[in-house]
């Protein structure tokens, strides 16, 4: 074969073949770095439920003890929360690189297809992980707690679950492409370790948000803290018997906001590679 | 003139300015150039003359702020996506996916563009090879070298034939053995009918490869035409010496009638011929010998060097107008 007889691109290349391309190479992403990535993910969570649902249980009344069916509360918590964080921190990474020294992003704009939809492609691809993420915290927030106390949580409406998840992950994959497109994506990267750990303490991780009811202006401040709202929501799939904000606020903000963001998100990917 | 838009590469007006502490900075200032179909066309000029900022409109990166601006006939304002679809792009940085081996690398961008999981893999291979670079191929871009990255990028641009395939500085911070085998390359595909562009700074890499080429100077075309044709636009002598079999002096009389000689100096039997056009001049010379019963012995000729053309070429405060 001769270079002289290389085929010439099809005429009629649709943009969703590029874009199933690019989607693939997101799952393929996530797959080369399923180890490191699992393991990290079950460190933290291990070290949290073992904190919370195994030493503090038995702690008891004795300071710093919580009462037993902590774990009930907590661990749909950690399940929302390691969604939303993965989600946001793929999706912010990606753009670190993409605007980084080496201008990734120029070969990605090269590809065949609108603009847009290379946002969607890194939506999905935290989306993904973010999905990804939940299953591996799942079990462990499931399987670890003090002996005799396992957290009341039912496993029966887990396509209610995925769909939180996928709709979490959407939403903060989305808000990773804001803040990234937002601020210098080298300095976003330094404003994540103040600014993930404030979302999760005051998003209802290790406690109900009708518990907020004793500090009433807390109560109130943190509904601009859209963590609570995907934890909330885990917990009214996962423990439904448990208190949490009404589900139809849930699913209202969830939705609007996922949409929201991702259109929000998208525009301002397309306008951030406009130079 | 109504210009037909089927050319390569077709510009009117082309402007890009940037915003800037002291006031507007104009990166590309009303560039009209017409690329034909399978030429090698050579964008040169030194840092900051514009050329990455002209190769960014042209590969729909950057957005033009007047002008017009068709690539293989197609507008990159308003048809972006069909322009990538029939255009490569090399850029300056390595742009590798740094996560995939060179291989991978290759089969993503042809499946990308519509070849199946098989043909990706059986051309990516084969690219591979013509490169030179087969048994890296199963490498990440990390461990390879700056010249196999290089040459990996090229494969890549070239996974499906584009009409028109675009290099930012394809050689800079290459060694020399690498740039011997990028040229090598980059020939053996425009002979295989793949229109070139490339951006250099390095004039002895315009002149190899390039049928014609563009000066660029603070964002204006300064010349435009082969090589030679720069040559004698930049105004520089080329000198002519001929050695004769006696004295020079009917001879040289001879030359001052010769149009394109500037002028003439003789001394004993050498002649010295000064010039803007030396082509054909030599066989001029030759007869005129022959008619004053003289036989030339030597002539060498002594050109103006690229760089001192260049320099002459950016000095010159108007664009010169040139056809092909």
């Amino acid at each position: 074969m001769t270079l002289a007889t290389t085929r010439t691109r099809p005429a009629k290349l649709t943009i969703w073949r590029p874009f199933l391309v690019l989607v693939l190479r997101e799952v393929t992403r996530l797959w080369k770095e399923k180890l490191g990535f699992s393991t990290r993910i079950a460190t933290i969570s291990l070290a949290t439920v073992f904190v919370f649902d195994f030493i503090m249980p038995q702690l008891g009344n004795r300071g710093g003890g919580v009462a037993s069916g902590y774990a009930t509360i907590l661990a749909p918590g950690l399940v929302a929360v390691t969604t939303c964080n993965q989600a946001l921190t793929a999706t912010l990474m990606s753009l670190v690189h993409d605007f980084g020294p080496l201008r990734r992003i120029d070969q990605t704009l090269m590809a065949p297809l609108p603009i847009p939809l290379l946002a969607v492609v890194r939506i999905i691809g935290g989306t993904l992980h973010g999905v990804f993420a939940a299953g591996i915290v799942l079990p462990i927030v499931t399987f670890v707690h003090a002996p005799g106390a396992p957290p009341a949580i039912d496993l029966g409406r887990w396509p209610l679950l995925l769909c939180t998840v996928v709709v979490a992950g959407l939403l903060f994959s989305a808000l990773g492409i804001l803040v990234g497109t937002s601020v210098n994506p080298a300095k976003a990267a330094t404003l994540l370790p103040y600014g993930l750990p404030l979302m999760i303490m005051l998003g209802c991780v290790y406690y109900p948000w009708s518990a907020l009811n004793v500090i009433p202006w807390l109560q109130y401040a943190v509904l601009v803290n859209p963590v609570i709202y995907v934890t909330e929501a885990t917990r009214a799939t996962l423990a439904p018997q448990s208190e949490h904000l009404p589900e139809l606020v849930l699913i209202w903000v969830l939705g609007a906001g996922a949409l929201l963001a991702m259109a929000l998100g998208t525009a301002r990917f397309t306008a951030s590679t406009r130079r | 003139m109504a210009r037909l838009s089927s050319a390569a590469i077709d510009t009117q007006d082309l402007t890009k300015k940037y915003p800037g502490k002291k006031g507007e900075h104009t990166a590309v200032d009303g560039v009209n150039l017409r690329v034909e179909h399978g030429e090698f066309f050579g964008l040169l000029g030194s840092n900051g003359a514009g050329k990455s900022t002209l190769i960014g409109m042209l590969t729909t990166l950057i957005t033009p702020t007047s002008g017009r601006l068709r690539v293989g006939g197609l507008s990159v304002r308003f048809s972006p996506v069909a322009v990538k679809r029939i255009i490569s792009v090399v850029p300056q940085r390595n742009s590798l996916d740094r996560e995939l081996t060179l291989a991978e690398n290759l089969q993503l961008h042809g499946r990308m563009f519509g070849m199946s999981v098989r043909d990706a893999r059986r051309r990516a291979a084969h690219l591979l090879a013509e490169c030179g670079i087969a048994e890296v191929a199963t490498r990440t871009v990390a461990t390879v070298s700056g010249g196999q990255g290089r040459r990996a990028m090229i494969a890549r641009a070239l996974m499906y034939q584009p009409q028109v395939l675009f290099l930012d500085e394809p050689t800079a911070g290459v060694d020399l053995t690498a740039r011997q085998v990028v040229w090598k390359l980059l020939r053996k595909f425009h002979a295989a009918g793949t229109t070139i562009v490339l951006t250099t700074h390095y004039l002895e890499e315009a002149q190899t490869l390039c049928g014609r080429v563009a000066v660029l100077n603070k964002g204006k075309i300064k010349a435009i035409g082969s090589a030679d044709v720069l040559r004698s636009e930049s105004g520089l002598q080329t000198i002519l010496t001929i050695q004769l079999d006696g004295d020079a002096s009917a001879v040289a009389a001879a030359a001052e009638n010769v149009s394109t000689v500037t002028r003439v100096e003789h001394h004993g039997d050498t002649l010295k011929l000064y010039t803007t056009q030396p082509e054909g001049l030599v066989s001029e010379v030759v007869f005129l010998a022959e008619s004053a019963k003289r036989y030339v012995k030597n002539a060498t000729t002594t050109t103006p060097s690229l760089d001192s053309v260049l320099v002459a070429l950016t000095k010159k405060s108007e664009p010169v107008k040139a056809g092909r």
